[in-house]
């Protein structure tokens, strides 16, 4: 039987993903061995992208390529293992929490799989009263914000074989982002990735140049009849341009991030070219006060 | 008559539910020559149901006659924005197609 450990880096958190994807990629290029085992020893930091990521990953290695994957170095003594277990990260992918009592903290949304069926009325019953009453604001003020991940969720839908993805939140209340207090929502899929799909209908371009295609207003690959391309635009737009927040998008061999400048607009960069993200992870993070600056819940008509 | 999105759909976020605020429109377009729409108690919409309930209505009339036919009520700050946002976009799309 051949095995192979993935040593999980000690910040898993945004772009250091990208060192676990480069781990696989080399492990996988002369054949899917029988076995992955993830060592955790060296984990001390973990955020809900790196969460979702991870769960993604394993799950992809054991439904989608049929290996094995095994979980080791799961020292409960350390902060990091015991986030996980409270993120119920370990219930899902080992069965049980490694301690009975662990659950996840007022500020944590935990691990969550998706069915884009029951999708929005989770975001609406439990997601969303779950961020007002962690940042202690209205429902009504985190419209803008549950419109992005609804958007995230039809995204899902349009574009995924399994009509399931993931999702994981934290509020951390000394974020070390420039802005200070943050939110930060990992949300996944497992569906073809947005460079395959994009080149559906541009057959050229680069997985970094397709994700920019992606959110550029108007782009639409057309994979359904009412597909207008508006939903991911809006989200750069309502929580980078608006929010001042950061979005990360990992999909296929490209990470791309999308923040705003100092002169007020929103600015793409390529952050890597050489990893692997099966199917789409988006990393959102928004500083914490961005419901009071949106101020949503005047209702009125609508003046053209 | 108002049109009550709250009473027809459960939320405004999907394709489907876009598409019965549409059928409630058209109808009330068809009988009355015009639409009050209320969007009390709802706080969100995403593009995905505005394409369907008011995207669509640009296949039946300009965006001219949607504005003086069609009144958005009760709406907040974002559902009112991505309504115009919206049409807007697909309104110049349309005229720079036919141009």
């Amino acid at each position: 039987m051949t095995r192979e450990v993935i040593h999980i880096p000690s910040q898993l958190k945004g772009l250091t993903l990208a060192r676990v994807v480069a781990q696989l990629d080399e492990t996988t290029a002369g054949g899917m061995p029988d076995e992955f085992v993830f060592d955790f020893s060296g984990l001390r930091f973990i955020r809900p992208a790196g969460i979702v990521f991870l769960s993604n990953v394993m799950q992809w290695l054991s439904d989608a390529k049929g290996a094995r994957v095994q979980l080791v170095g799961l020292d409960t003594s350390r902060d990091a293992i015991r986030f996980l277990d409270n993120s119920l990260f370990f219930e899902q992918h080992c069965g049980s929490k490694l301690n009975p009592e662990s659950t996840p903290r007022p500020t944590t949304w935990p691990l969550t799989r998706v069915d884009m069926q029951q999708s929005h009325a989770l975001l609406q019953m439990r997601m969303v009263p779950w961020a007002a009453d962690t940042l202690g604001c209205e429902a009504g003020n985190l419209a803008s914000y549950k419109t992005c991940i609804s958007e995230l969720f039809n995204n899902i839908v349009d574009h995924t074989r399994l009509d399931i993805g993931g999702i994981a939140a934290q509020y951390f209340p000394n974020g070390d982002f420039p802005f200070g207090d943050c939110i930060e929502v990992g949300v996944a899929d497992f569906g073809l990735g947005i460079p395959a799909t994009v080149r559906k209908v541009e057959p050229d371009v680069t997985d970094a140049e397709a994700i920019k295609l992606a959110f550029k207003e108007g782009f639409s690959s057309k994979s359904t009849p009412r597909n207008r391309g508006a939903g991911l635009p809006l989200l750069i737009d309502y929580l980078v341009g608006a929010a001042g927040g950061h979005v990360t998008v990992f999909s296929g061999n490209a990470i791309v991030e999308f923040r705003r400048g100092p002169d007020g607009r929103i600015a793409s960069r390529v952050s890597s070219q050489d990893s692997f993200t099966p199917g789409t992870l988006i990393e959102i993070t928004v500083p914490a006060n961005f419901a009071s600056q949106v101020g949503d819940d005047d209702e009125g008509e609508l003046e053209w | 008559m108002v049109i009550s999105v709250r009473h027809i759909v459960a939320g405004c976020d999907t394709n489907d539910e876009g598409a019965q605020i549409y059928s409630a429109i058209a109808s009330n377009l068809r009988v009355g020559g015009s639409a009050i729409v209320s969007f009390a108690g709802i706080q969100n919409a995403t593009s995905s149901f505005v394409n369907s309930a008011f995207v669509e209505l640009l296949n039946d009339m300009s965006l001219d006659d949607i504005k003086k036919q069609v009144r958005i009520v009760d709406a907040s700050r974002q559902i009112r924005e991505i309504i115009k946002r919206r049409l807007t976009a697909e309104a110049e799309k349309a005229s720079l197609q036919v141009a």
